[in-house]
């Protein structure tokens, strides 16, 4: 009954042709919704500042406007509405624009009226578990479980939050180190889907011959060694996120069937004959570049873009400015009363020593040095000599498989390079010293901050893929 | 998957027990028209079979004019709502018509042309035997 009441809160579509419209409003209004249609950009704006819907289903093609600026004017009206794009095949990439720019979900026509409605129901649970809480909770310069105030981990933040509200696909990339589990887990967290199950799973880890089994699951009796069934992780996941990690790693006869997953939410166990539909978020991460990867033919070119709807590079540690001395001292912490220890933070030569190095392991490496030092010393700070003798052997050349060029320490480092290279090590190694503070790189070169901001934007894309 | 193929509507032959859509079979997915028309009560029915030969034969009119600027526009419409019914190949033909309307040259636009045409004939032939049955009921 209660959900009854809440579907009395009308639904706005907005779709020019009168033929689709009577089709949704009938699929939706059958279910106990109320919609109100309208067939122009400037009618549904005019009916949304009437009714206010925190719903909009929005056809990508209208004729008065883009749909893209039909939406741009909804989220700046009522930045918590959920839009819903409807789009044809051929229009696939304008909705990955719109998911980017802030859409809840889209539907690719033609769709069944069960998608429709698992994107509306999806959409009104979305609105419902939004609130005030969340903005007090996750509003704040950090975002939890990440430790650090960098402009770089700022920029991630603000991405996590915005995708938060949506249903798009996030490809989180970055170095081997950085966090991507912690970033998908954040997604998680953020998201309506909180309260649902988060399920990670790495494709790298798992052999190929089992990985469709523990992705879309088993029956007994499917092959040999299937004793019981067995849900898989998409099913698992069912209501919540699936964590796809390492996918570049995935077989290519698992990535079509991935594909299918993502097109229809649908999945057929191993040895089923019946598919069963599943409501799942997904999120991937790789430490390669993707795209590279489907330019080798290691990965299906339709998937990347499939995937690929929001991305997330997590910067490596090296850019990150003071949040390396801020994740040592919090980790310490942490790790000294583990350990029964008494650590109380890091001597100003350790502080200037971690600022420089490359920590090509990222902040996966920075916990394994500190474990080290707190198993095997005592505090209360944390000195030179206690640290592993090989991290003073790192060079910042050691970190060249990351995607940052490292700084040049004479011109003889240049030679060979192109100028978008130099300029981008020059403005790296800057940031570096700044702590990660644009304005003060931006004085420092002598340019505006705001062509720092779009260089940092446009490197940290290239790097995604 | 022979009820997908389009064969021309007069060739259809009458089906026992449903003699409404018989045309269907042919230009028009049953499996997918059936329960879109059956999400209503039988003034839906009647609506929506109405609008959808209205929407067919605006779309009809814009194609007739052969500017391939408002064709490829309309044939993309035209995409969406026909699969949206279930007429496969029509939307299949209106998607090679939009992805091509702005990039070939006269002939082979008016040569395309036919052939979507030709089938929204078939199409809307079928919608309007749907109309007459609901009428008769």
């Amino acid at each position: 009954m209660k959900d009854a009441e809440s579907r009395a809160e009308t639904i706005l579509l907005i779709e020019d042709t009168p033929s689709l419209q009577m089709i949704y409003a009938a699929a939706l209004t059958r279910t106990g919704y109320t919609v109100e249609t309208c067939g122009t950009a400037a009618e549904g704006l005019a009916a949304f500042r009437r009714l206010r819907a925190s719903v909009v289903l929005l056809d990508l093609m209208l004729p008065d406007r883009a749909g893209l600026e039909v939406m741009r004017d909804l989220l700046a009206q009522e930045p918590q509405t959920c839009v819903i794009v409807i789009t044809a095949n051929g229009s696939i990439n304008k909705a990955v624009e719109m998911m980017r720019e802030g859409a809840h979900e889209f539907l690719v026509k033609p769709f069944d009226d069960q998608r429709l409605l698992a994107a509306v129901e999806n959409a009104r649970r979305s609105v419902r578990h939004r609130g005030p809480a969340r903005t007090e909770s996750f509003g704040g310069p950090v975002l939890a479980p990440f430790i650090g105030h960098s402009e770089p981990m700022q920029a991630v933040y603000d991405k996590i939050r915005s995708v938060a509200r949506s249903m798009a696909t996030v490809f989180i990339t970055g170095e081997s180190g950085t966090g991507k589990e912690l970033c998908a887990e954040a997604v998680h967290a953020t998201s309506a889907r909180a309260r649902g199950p988060f399920i990670a799973l790495n494709c790298g880890a798992i052999p190929v011959d089992l990985l469709e089994s523990e992705v879309f699951g088993h029956l007994r009796g499917s092959f040999t060694g299937a004793i019981s069934d067995k849900i898989g992780a998409a099913a698992a996941a069912d209501g919540g996120t699936l964590f796809l990690d390492e996918i570049c790693e995935m077989d290519l006869n698992l990535q079509t069937k991935l594909l299918r997953f993502l097109q229809t939410s649908t999945i057929t166990p191993v040895g089923a004959t019946r598919p069963r539909k599943v409501d799942v978020r997904i999120i991937c991460a790789t430490n390669r570049n993707p795209l590279e990867e489907v330019r080798r033919g290691n990965f299906r070119e339709d998937l990347y873009y499939r995937l690929h709807v929001v991305p997330i590079h997590m910067p490596p540690l090296r850019a990150r400015g003071d949040d390396v001395i801020e994740i040592a001292e919090a980790m310490l912490v942490d790790m000294a009363r583990e350990e029964g220890h008494l650590f109380e933070g890091l001597d100003p030569k350790v502080r200037e020593l971690f600022r420089g190095l490359p920590w090509p392991g990222n902040v996966r490496q920075l916990i394994n040095v500190l474990r080290n030092v707190v198993v095997l010393n005592d505090g209360p700070l944390v000195l030179p000599e206690m640290l592993p003798p090989d991290l003073f052997a790192e060079r910042r050349a050691d970190a060249a498989a990351g995607a940052a060029p490292e700084p040049p320490g004479g011109l003889g480092e240049l030679a060979g390079r192109t100028l978008a290279q130099i300029e981008r090590m020059v403005i790296e190694e800057t940031l570096r010293r700044h702590g990660g503070s644009v304005p003060k790189t931006a004085r420092e070169l002598d340019v505006s901050a705001s062509t720092i901001y779009r260089k940092l934007d446009a490197w940290a894309k290239a790097d995604a893929g | 998957m022979n009820q997908m193929l389009p064969t021309p509507a007069t060739e259809a032959a009458p089906e026992a027990g449903r003699p409404v859509l018989q045309g269907a079979e042919a230009a028009i997915d049953l499996a997918i028209l059936g329960p879109l028309l059956a999400m209503g009560d039988a003034e839906h029915k009647r609506a929506l079979c109405r609008q959808l030969i209205s929407d067919f034969q605006r779309i009809d009119a814009v194609l007739a004019q052969e500017s391939p600027g408002r064709v490829s526009v309309i044939a993309h419409e035209l995409k969406g709502l026909s699969g949206t019914i279930g007429a496969h190949r029509l939307a299949d033909i209106a998607a090679s018509l939009h992805e091509r309307a702005t990039r070939v040259g006269a002939a082979a636009l008016n040569a395309l042309l036919v052939a979507v045409r030709g089938e929204l004939a078939r199409v809307i032939s079928v919608l309007l035997e749907c109309e007459q049955s609901c009428n008769e009921r």
